[in-house]
C-alpha cells in the first residue's frame, strides 16, 4: 500500500462530501474521463491538474474566470484616486509655478496616475488570486494524493443517492483510471485496478 | 508523447514524461552544493559586504566619500542604477512582453529571467534611495498628510521615477512569487525532509491545482504580463525622460524613451545568455534550455544591438544638423576625442562592432562565442550609460565648468558590490528554487500544439480536443 494512503490529507486539499476519486496519468485519458462525467449528468465534479491543460475548463463547464474584471475595476478607481491626488496637491494645497507651467497640466499627471493605478491593480490581482484559488499559508498541508502536483490528474464524484461508492469504482475503473479511491470522510480506501497494476 | 510542431526551441525529447521534468528540475534543490558554487557564492557574499560598508560609509560621512563632485553630481551610483534597471527590463521582456507576444519557448527561460529582473532590480533600487544623501528621510519622496502641507512636485520626472520604481519592482515580486506557486507545491509534495516540507508547504499557500484553481491563476498570470508590460516600458522610459528634460548637451533630445528601452533589452538579455549558459550545463537542462533558446536570444540581442547603433548615429547627426555648439562639442568632440574617448570607445567597441558577429549563425549557436559577445556587450552597456551620464556633465555649456570625473575607491567597492550583491541573490535561489517553470514547461512539452490560442489562459475560448456536449 502507498505511504500516502495512512496519512490523511488536509481537509481542505480535498471534496468536502464523501467522494470516489479516480487517478491518471496521461492527460488524453484525463480528458476523456472529464467528458464522459458530465455527459454522464454528474454534479459536484472536482478536477486537479498538475499542470495546465488546455480545453479543461469548457469540459468541467467552467466559466472564464472574473478576475481580469476586478483587476480593471480596481485600476481605474485608482487612475482616478492617483489624478485627483495630484490635482489636489499640485493646484489646490499647495499651488507652484513649476517651469512655467499651469498648475493643472495633465499631461504631467499622466506617469504618476498611470504607476500608481497599475501597482494597486497587481495588488489587487494578487489577493484576488489568493482568494479565488484559497490560498493561504499551510506548512501542515497534506495533498489528497502525493503526486497530484507532479504527474497524476484526478477526478473526484460525490457519493449520492444516485451515485453509490460501488457504481463510482465501477465507472472510473471503465474509463482506465490508474487508481481508485473512495473517501467517506472518515476513511480513505484505495481499489486496485486492471489500469494501475498494468501502470505499475 | 508529443513535440511542438516544428518549433525547434520547445520540441521534446520524446523520453520526457512529468515525473522526469519534475525529476530534472527540482534535484538540485536536494543535493548539497558542490564546492564550485560554495566559492562561488562565498565570493559574492564577500563582495555585497563590501557593498553595504561602503553604503555604511556612505550613511555617516555623506557622498563626499564618492568621486562626484562638480560638475559631475550623478556618477557612479546613477550610471550603476541605470545599468542594474537594464538588466532588469529585459527579464520582463521575456516573462511578459514575450507572453503577451504568445511566444511559447519563453516557458524554457522565463523563471530564470524573472529572478534575474527581481534580483537586479533590488540591486537597483538601493541606488536611488542612497543617492538623495541622506536615505533616512527618503519617505519625503512619498505623498503623506504634513503639517507644512508640502508635497512632492509630481511635475519632476524625478517624482515620476520613485513611483516608476516603486510600482515596477513590487510587480515584479509578485509577479515571480505568483509564478513560483504551483511549482513551491511540487517540491512540498516531493520534499521528504520535515524542515523542507513544511517550508515550502507554506510558501505554496496550500496550493491544490484544481481546475477552477487553474482558471483563476491562469488569468491572474496573464493580467500580470498586461500590468507589468506598460510599467517596464513606462519606468525606463520616466527614467530616460529624467535626463531629456535637462537641458545639458547630450541628454537633451526626444529620443531618449525608446533609446533606453531598447538598450536596456540589449544589455539585460546579454546578461541573461551570461546566467543561463553555466546554468543549463551545471544543472544539465540541455534539453529543455536548447542551443534554439540561446540562439533566439541572441536574435533578439542582435535586433536591440542595430536598434541602439542607428540611435548613437542618430545623436550625431542630430548634434552636427542641429548646428548647436554645445551639442556638436559633446558629440563630435568630446565623446570621441575628449579626456574619456577611452569610455566612448570601448561602448562602441562593446555595442556596435562586437554584436555584428551574431549575424553569423554559426557564431549564434557557438555557446563560447555568445558568452564572449554577451560579457563585451554588459561591458559595453555600462560604459554606454557612463557616457551619457557623466561625459555629458564633464562638458556642458561653460568651459570654465568643465571637470574630468574619476571613481573614488569606494566607488569601485560599490560597483563591484554591486554585482556581488545581485550574484548572491542569484546563487541561492538556484538552491532553493526552480529554475525551470515546472508546470509550464509540462504544459507545453506534454500536450500537442495547438492551432488557435497559444497560451493557458485562452483554453476556455474553445480550442479543445475534446469537445463537450455540457
Amino acid at each position: 500500500m502507498p505511504d500516502h494512503v495512512n496519512a490523511p490529507p488536509s481537509p481542505s486539499a480535498t471534496p468536502e462530501v464523501p467522494y470516489v476519486a479516480g487517478y491518471w496519468r496521461n492527460a488524453q485519458a484525463f480528458k476523456i474521463a472529464a467528458t464522459s462525467a458530465r455527459e454522464a449528468g454528474h454534479t459536484g465534479i472536482q478536477a486537479y491538474l498538475p499542470y495546465p491543460v488546455h480545453g479543461i475548463e469548457p469540459i468541467l463547464g467552467l466559466e472564464r474566470s472574473w478576475i481580469g474584471r476586478g483587476v480593471f475595476a480596481v485600476s481605474v478607481v485608482f487612475f482616478i484616486v492617483a489624478y485627483h491626488m495630484q490635482y489636489f496637491q499640485q493646484v489646490e494645497s499647495f499651488p507652484m509655478v513649476y517651469g512655467g507651467k499651469p498648475f493643472h497640466t495633465w499631461q504631467l499627471f499622466v506617469v504618476v496616475t498611470l504607476e500608481t493605478g497599475l501597482l494597486i491593480g497587481a495588488l489587487a490581482n494578487l489577493l484576488l488570486a489568493f482568494h479565488t484559488c484559497r490560498l493561504i499559508p499551510n506548512p501542515a498541508f497534506k495533498p489528497m494524493h502525493p503526486r497530484l502536483s507532479d504527474d497524476t490528474f484526478a477526478l473526484a464524484l460525490p457519493i449520492s443517492a444516485r451515485a453509490s461508492s460501488e457504481q463510482l469504482v465501477a465507472w472510473f475503473r471503465g474509463l482506465g483510471a490508474e487508481e481508485v479511491e473512495v473517501n467517506d470522510l472518515v476513511l480513505t480506501q484505495r481499489v486496485d485496478t486492471a489500469a494501475g497494476a498494468a501502470h505499475a | 508523447m508529443s513535440t511542438i510542431g516544428n518549433d525547434p526551441a520547445t520540441a521534446a525529447a520524446p523520453e520526457l514524461t512529468a515525473a522526469k521534468i519534475t525529476d530534472d528540475i527540482i534535484a538540485p534543490l536536494f543535493k548539497f552544493p558542490p564546492l564550485a558554487w560554495w566559492g562561488a557564492f562565498l565570493t559574492a557574499a564577500g563582495l555585497t559586504g563590501a557593498l553595504f560598508l561602503a553604503f555604511a560609509l556612505h550613511c555617516v560621512e555623506g557622498i563626499g566619500i564618492f568621486g562626484i563632485n562638480s560638475p559631475v553630481g550623478w556618477g557612479n551610483y546613477i550610471v550603476t542604477y541605470v545599468f542594474w534597471i537594464g538588466i532588469a527590463v529585459a527579464g520582463t521582456l521575456v516573462s511578459s512582453i514575450l507572453f503577451l507576444f504568445r511566444q511559447r519557448w519563453r516557458n524554457a527561460i522565463n523563471r530564470s529571467t524573472e529572478a534575474m529582473t527581481v534580483f537586479a532590480i533590488s540591486v537597483a533600487g538601493l541606488f536611488p534611495a542612497l543617492h538623495t544623501g541622506r536615505p533616512w528621510v527618503d519617505y519625503w519622496l512619498m505623498p503623506y498628510p504634513n503639517d507644512l502641507e508640502l508635497w512632492p512636485q509630481f511635475k519632476s520626472p524625478i517624482i515620476w521615477d520613485v513611483f516608476a520604481i516603486t510600482g515596477y519592482a513590487t510587480t515584479s515580486v509578485i509577479f515571480f512569487y505568483l509564478g513560483l506557486i504551483p511549482d513551491l507545491a511540487t517540491i512540498r509534495d516531493r520534499a521528504k525532509n520535515p524542515i523542507q516540507k513544511m517550508v515550502y508547504g507554506a510558501l505554496a499557500m496550500g496550493w491544490k491545482g484544481t481546475a477552477s484553481d487553474w482558471r483563476h491563476y491562469e488569468r491572474a498570470y496573464a493580467q500580470f504580463a498586461w500590468i507589468a508590460t506598460p510599467l517596464v516600458l513606462g519606468m525606463h522610459s520616466t527614467i530616460a525622460t529624467l535626463l531629456a528634460v535637462g537641458d545639458v548637451p547630450g541628454w537633451h533630445a526626444t529620443i531618449f524613451p525608446p533609446y533606453f528601452v531598447s538598450g536596456a533589452i540589449f544589455g539585460g538579455l546579454a546578461m541573461a545568455l551570461v546566467l543561463l549558459v553555466p546554468l543549463r550545463s551545471a544543472f544539465k537542462f540541455e534539453q529543455y534550455i536548447t542551443i534554439d533558446h540561446l540562439e533566439r536570444l541572441a536574435k533578439i540581442m542582435l535586433t536591440c544591438g542595430l536598434i541602439v547603433t542607428y540611435v548613437y548615429i542618430c545623436e550625431f547627426f542630430t548634434a552636427w544638423y542641429s548646428e548647436s555648439p554645445y551639442e556638436r562639442g559633446q558629440f563630435l568632440w568630446y565623446r570621441p576625442f575628449g579626456a574619456h574617448a577611452w569610455a566612448w570607445m570601448t561602448m562602441i567597441t562593446c555595442n556596435v562592432i562586437i554584436p555584428q558577429f551574431l549575424w553569423i549563425r554559426s557564431v549564434r549557436r557557438n555557446i563560447a562565442a555568445l558568452v564572449v559577445i554577451a560579457l563585451a556587450v554588459n561591458v559595453g552597456m555600462w560604459f554606454e550609460r557612463f557616457v551619457i551620464g557623466c561625459l555629458s556633465l564633464e562638458a556642458d555649456h561653460l568651459p570654465a565648468n568643465w571637470g574630468y570625473y574619476s571613481f573614488s575607491s569606494w566607488d569601485w567597492f560599490i560597483l563591484a558590490g554591486s554585482f556581488g550583491m545581485f550574484f548572491t541573490m542569484f546563487l541561492g535561489f538556484i538552491r532553493v528554487g526552480p529554475m525551470i517553470s515546472i508546470a509550464e514547461i509540462k504544459s507545453i512539452l506534454l500536450q500537442p500544439q495547438r492551432t488557435h490560442a497559444s497560451h493557458p489562459s485562452d483554453s476556455n475560448r474553445g480550442v479543445t480536443e475534446i469537445h463537450p456536449d455540457a
